[in-house]
């Protein structure tokens, strides 16, 4: 008679793989310029210029001029997200399921990686230069359709022209993240919708659109958050005449009149809430997105 | 016969076009140095500007003030604007590096068109 003897569970032992001393720069990374960096915004924020503890700097979040520029930051942040992500949804469509040739698929990704990094001073002059009020647009308009936007209201130094502005980099981002989801989209199962009798219409509503939700949630929170932190564009384009959290933040740290760093740390203390938010958002949903992709 | 995808390239076009026209636009601001005329005068001058090579160097936090910095005047006007302006009262792309680099001050007219 044969007996079966189990061993004891042994525990597994913890082994340390050298592989770990790759990311080491990350995490010294991430420890010095979101960990500490961080902490530091925290603290600073309920301290005054002396180094007492104060809630006077929160407080003065509720001040109806910083209400302001939070308003007119979500206000753009979400016009951007909203234009850019529909924008971006459709063009990666156009190229990953839509039958376009591959080469523009090619160049559009190329040129999607290049723009979605544009910003400052360089991308408020190409859009001067385009749609100012001597942009090259501008007289196409006037000469070719006799229309004097400038006159009929628009403005490139306002909320709108700053959106379109913000558009540029926005939506190839939306581009690059969508891309790679939508390829992700199984031949399988369309072929199965089909054979139970879905139309087009049918596939998108019941099976493609929910499995790509999330994940077009979750980018358009992180254009919202890109959007959100945005600074060196818009001061180069508008100066201080658009009332925004970035520029209002830096006016409290740096500038000559309206400095007080205790409330410019509290307004950045803001920024970190909503942000982490948006990126919690973000990872939630591309999670899920993933979950769902990968099955 | 595989029916020509009419939707998916107008997204594309629209896509390409919003990348491509505002970086056409600086290229053909940048050839517009003299009034009526296609030239490189202004990529001349700038290379002929001792500042550009000295800011490729090191770009301090100070010359970048200096080149973006809000004019003091009671109307504020951004940079963007001002630079517009110049190019509009001055006419010539070099009046304007002359000002974003501090060697020269044209007088503005802050107008609004």
């Amino acid at each position: 008679m044969s007996t079966i003897t189990s061993s004891p569970a042994e525990k597994p032992r913890f082994h340390f793989s050298l592989d770990w001393l790759g990311l080491a720069p990350f995490f010294l990374f991430a420890l010095l310029f979101i960990v500490l960096a961080s902490s530091n915004i925290i603290v600073r924020s309920i301290l005054d210029e002396e180094g007492n503890f104060t809630f006077a700097n929160i407080q003065g979040l509720t001040d109806a001029n910083i209400v302001d520029a939070y308003t007119t930051s979500i206000q753009i942040s979400l016009i951007t997200a909203l234009m850019g992500g529909v924008l971006g949804f459709l063009v990666a469509y156009a190229i990953v399921i839509g039958g376009v040739p591959r080469w523009a698929r090619t160049v559009i990704i190329t040129f999607s990686s290049l723009t979605s990094q544009f910003g400052g001073v360089t991308l408020a002059f190409a859009f001067v230069a385009t749609i100012g009020r001597t942009g090259f647009i501008t007289a196409i308009f006037k000469d070719v359709f006799d229309l004097q936007i400038y006159r009929m209201g628009f403005n490139l130094y306002s909320v709108l022209g700053l959106s379109l502005t913000y558009l540029y980099f926005q939506f190839p981002l939306m581009v690059l993240i969508m891309a790679p989801a939508l390829e992700g989209l199984k031949t399988e199962w369309r072929e199965a919708s089909e054979n139970l009798g879905a139309n087009q219409w049918q596939y998108w509503r019941h099976v493609a659109f929910p499995v790509l939700l999330p994940s077009l949630l979750g980018t358009m929170l992180l254009l919202f958050a890109n959007a959100f932190g945005a600074q060196a564009t818009a001061y180069a384009l508008t100066g201080g005449t658009i009332n925004l959290v970035t520029i209002v933040l830096s006016a409290q740290i740096r500038g000559d009149v309206l400095r007080n760093p205790g409330l410019g740390y509290s307004l950045a203390l803001g920024m970190i809430v909503i942000m982490g938010v948006c990126i919690g958002g973000y990872t939630l949903l591309q999670r899920q997105s993933e979950r769902w992709l990968k099955r | 016969m595989k029916r020509f995808p009419v939707w998916s390239w107008l997204w594309v076009i629209i896509g390409a076009a919003y990348m491509f026209v505002p970086l056409y636009g600086t290229l053909d601001f940048s050839l517009r140095a003299k009034k009526g005329e296609i030239t490189l005068l202004a990529y001349q001058r700038v290379f002929e500007d001792d500042a550009f090579f000295g800011s490729m160097k090191e770009v301090t936090e100070k010359d970048w003030n200096k080149a973006v910095e809000p004019p003091k005047h009671p109307e504020e006007v951004s940079w963007a604007e001002r630079l517009e302006r110049v190019t509009v009262t001055a006419g010539t792309f070099g009046e304007t590096l002359a000002i974003s680099n501090g060697t020269h001050t044209p007088t503005l007219t802050p107008t609004r068109c």
